[in-house]
């Protein structure tokens, strides 16, 4: 009998190939799993009714020994962002509550041809904005470590679904941390790739010169299986970069020693939780024990980070989120007299009250009279956020950073105040402002028993770099090992 | 931020097509209020001689021959229309009878 809390991608493959179970077993095991726990921690919103189906094509290619990738016969989840033909999309929003995908996404449509099975749609804040998992109609997710926590955000229910042993990966995404942070509650391993690296068509847009599909992944190995799978250019994301696709899992098990470490001094002088301050400590000397050069760097710009993004975040969701007028899709008012009136009870009934505040803010930062003093403005702060990372990495070949400046907090604790949700984020939007690859990986966990995630940032299209030492690390902590008791 | 907050989110709500009512808009003032006014620390810094940046794209837009693909479905599309009929969404009325 297999457990499925002990395995990984790779030896989930290695036992369908040598027969020891077949994808439609390995898929019947989640699916039974999914049944039994789930409303343990609300990770899955909805089910692929085809995940059979897609096993038995699996297995297929697997006894022909035809196609047969690391990804055949692997049961992957969703984030509820991703479009798949004939599911629901539903963005964790009552506009999209009964929105049908009419295509598949890219990312999703490379998964399906390595012939991987998708099981179902995870739970995660409205149309990505959050930090938490709690802004979604369909309930809050919850940590599987303990269950009175947040699992993160905005990818929760992919973070928490692959803690939990509900699926064997997933895919998320990363506007301003919602892979990494989430990742870092949940014990798992999150990668936000360069912004270009793998396309987002078919990926409902919240910001899109920040948006970025990426792997969530039990451990290292795993994740450089996925990256590889759906990196590359698609030329139905203009976003999407042509440049080569290395093969990441080449960069496992390889030496880091000469590598520089850069060390952010402004990171480490952020009033860091004591046990954050810590890990990152802690995590220096192992890196310098695999003989990584540790050196101090600095990142001017970073108290910048979180204001500049919020102007620049809000005021493109406002703009992308304009589509949703209850005429060609989605949610429609029923009581409305006219038409501006229609647009506005579509809207005001839709959307979430967060998701409702970010229009405002947008809409505000880009209206006649603020938009230079506001929008233009943070334009320009990206500029100096990006430009403090190009000067460092002129010393560095990778950064090590905090994920979370906290370990996770209770449920409901910040759901009042915006300013301090936002605030978890904090070492995570720099990243995205300047378009950078990075991942968290398992630290540890807290006095509190609850997971803590260290961050390696890389250089631009420079993934292969973070592999390597995202993997030399986990080797020595091999903390992802550890799975939750549900 | 110089006007009364509740009556700007109430404007700026309007333009963005969202109707609050009386009774939520003080929440809604107070956390926009309070998220604009800490946005405003960019203002510390000069950047008076620093280009903007729209996005981190490091390719330039890509250019396509203009040739007719298959796309999806308007069928499928429209599966997903509120109100239609044929090829056409269906809207209340937006012309007032005379």
């Amino acid at each position: 009998m297999i457990d499925l809390s002990c395995e990984t991608i790779s030896s989930l493959h290695k036992l369908l190939i040598e027969g020891k179970i077949n994808s439609v077993e390995l898929t019947e095991l989640y699916l039974n799993r999914i049944e039994q726990k789930n409303n343990k921690i609300n990770a899955y919103v909805s089910l692929n009714q085809d995940a059979i189906k897609e096993a038995r094509e699996a297995d297929l290619r697997i006894q022909a020994k035809k196609n047969v990738t690391e990804l055949t016969g692997i049961p992957i989840g969703l984030k509820d962002i991703f479009l798949k033909s004939r599911l629901k999309t539903t963005c964790a929003s009552n506009i999209l509550k009964n929105y049908i995908a009419p295509y598949t996404g890219t990312a999703v449509q490379k998964l399906a041809d390595a012939g991987a099975v998708i099981i179902g749609k995870l739970n995660m804040d409205e149309f990505a904005m959050g930090s938490s998992t709690e802004h979604t109609i369909f309930g809050p997710t919850h940590n599987p470590w303990n269950h009175e926590y947040i699992a993160g955000g905005s990818s929760g229910g992919s973070t928490a679904a692959v803690a939990a042993s509900f699926c064997a990966a997933a895919l998320g995404t990363d506007t301003g941390g919602s892979i990494r942070q989430p990742s870092s509650c949940c014990n798992v391993v999150g990668l936000k790739p360069t912004y270009g690296r793998v396309s987002r068509y078919g990926v409902v847009a919240f910001a899109s010169s920040l948006d970025q599909v990426g792997p969530i992944t039990t451990n290292v190995a795993d994740c450089a299986i996925m990256l590889k799978t759906i990196a590359g250019h698609d030329p139905k994301d203009s976003t999407s970069h042509n440049i080569e696709v290395p093969d990441y899992t080449k960069f496992i098990n390889q030496n880091i020693k000469g590598l520089t470490i850069g060390i952010p001094k402004e990171y480490l002088s952020y009033e860091l939780d004591e046990e954050i301050l810590l890990s990152v400590n802690e995590s220096i000397k192992i890196l310098k024990t695999l003989g990584a050069k540790c050196i101090d760097i600095s990142l001017p710009h970073t108290k910048y980070a979180v204001p500049t993004y919020y102007i620049i975040a809000p005021a493109e969701a406002s703009s992308n989120l304009a589509r949703y007028d209850g005429i060609r899709f989605g949610y429609r008012s029923p009581n409305s007299k006219d038409l501006q009136d229609l647009y506005e009870q579509t809207r005001s009934d839709g959307f979430g009250p967060e998701v409702k505040l970010r229009i405002i803010m947008g809409t505000y930062v880009l209206s006649s009279g603020y938009y230079d003093a506001y929008y233009i403005k943070a334009q320009k702060v990206r500029t100096l956020i990006k430009k403090d990372f190009q000067d460092a990495f002129k010393k560095c070949d990778t950064i090590i950073a905090p994920a979370m400046p906290t370990p996770p907090f209770k449920l409901g604790e910040k759901l009042s105040d915006p300013l301090q949700m936002y605030l978890s984020d904090i070492f995570t939007i720099p990243v995205n402002l300047a378009g950078l690859p990075a991942i968290s990986v398992p630290y540890g966990f807290s006095k509190n028993k609850l997971p803590i995630g260290i961050q390696f940032i890389g250089n631009l299209f420079d993934e292969a770099t973070l592999i390597k030492v995202a993997h030399a690390y986990e080797s020595t902590t091999q903390c992802y090992m550890k799975k939750p008791e549900l | 931020m110089k006007q009364n907050a509740r009556e700007l989110t109430q404007k700026i709500a309007k333009l963005a097509r969202l109707s609050i009512s009386d009774k939520e808009i003080d929440q809604y003032a107070i956390k926009f209020k309070s998220v604009i006014e800490y946005v405003e620390k960019l203002n510390e810094l000069n950047t008076e001689n620093v280009e903007p940046m729209a996005h981190t794209g490091e390719n330039e837009t890509p250019l396509r021959e203009d040739i007719v693909i298959e796309s999806t479905l308007k069928q499928v599309i429209n599966l997903n229309a509120p109100e239609c009929d044929g090829h056409f969404y269906q809207v209340p009325k937006i012309i007032e009878e005379s």
